[in-house]
């Protein structure tokens, strides 16, 4: 009852800031409303039981990338940047085409695996929801997961890393797209 | 209405999903276009712990939503990097406004 109560209030909002996101033309509000959407899928994911995963995608998204971004946005300044966006208009077939989709998606999951419409017998397993006990999900388990089957990719994501810390620093050292005049 | 399937963690998946792609479509504001990959990432996040919810048997699922989440930090990073380098060069943010990119 209170999981299912906290599951809609996060649903919610996460719905109003991303249609929020859509209509937004100030990037800090945008930002901000990134920040909200990302501690929402936290909070779903503490629904879920995945502590650890949730905790990461705080410190990470919100911690990391999103201070980085506001960084960025309080760089740029007010009025430093010239350029519009397309108008509203010309986005309009876009949104009719991904409202489509959407509906088309909400559907399809709903009929798929609430009401057995398609008696697909792989997916029907899922409609049901898992006891406690059965969803074993704390970083120490996820831990042992990490170090003894997906030991290869997890060294393969830390090497993937460096790379990208050592390209990062070789991008803004030498990345030149056009002469200076 | 009370007990939570798998369609509704995915339908707020899908809802993610589109409202990123819906942003990288419609803008041509650098940043927006960053936000918007962050939303489809977070999209995929969120199917991938779900499933990994309900499947009784196996937690794949987390370990490679973690894996996700050090993938989407990197892409971020690298895409910010190169729209900082296109501010200084270009002085702007629009890609619309970046004509020639060339030696």
């Amino acid at each position: 009852m209170i999981a299912a109560l906290t599951f809609w209030v996060l649903a919610l909002i996460v719905f109003a800031c991303g249609i929020y996101l859509v209509f937004t033309k100030n990037m800090v509000h945008a930002a901000l409303a990134l920040m909200l959407i990302l501690l929402c899928s936290a909070g779903l994911f503490l629904l879920t039981g995945a502590e650890f995963i949730a905790l990461s995608l705080i410190v990470v998204y919100v911690g990391g990338i999103l201070v980085l971004l506001l960084f960025f946005i309080f760089y740029l300044g007010k009025n430093s940047s010239t350029g519009e966006d397309k108008p509203f208009r010309k986005q309009m077939p876009s949104l009719f085409l991904m409202g489509a989709w959407l509906v088309l998606l909400c559907v399809y999951l709903i009929h798929l695996f609430d009401l057995h419409y398609f008696k697909l017998p792989a997916l029907s397993k899922y409609a049901q929801t898992p006891t406690s006990e059965q969803s074993v999900s704390n970083p120490l388990e996820l831990g042992r997961l990490i170090f003894s089957e997906y030991v290869f990719e997890f060294e393969l994501i830390g090497f993937l890393l460096l790379v990208v810390l050592v390209v990062v620093a070789w991008l803004s050292a030498h990345l030149v797209f056009k002469k200076e005049d | 209405m009370y007990d939570i399937a798998l369609s509704h963690y995915l339908i707020i998946g899908a809802f993610l999903f589109i409202i990123g792609s819906l942003l990288v479509l419609t803008r041509r504001n650098g940043i927006f276009i960053l936000i918007g990959l962050e939303l489809m990432i977070n999209a995929a996040l969120i199917n991938f712990v779900a499933f990994s919810h309900f499947d009784t048997a196996k937690k794949g699922g987390e370990v490679a939503a973690l894996f996700i989440v050090v993938l989407a930090v990197c892409a971020s990073v690298v895409g910010l990097v190169i729209l900082m380098k296109v501010y200084k060069q270009f002085h702007t943010i629009y890609v619309d406004e970046v004509r020639q990119v060339k030696e």
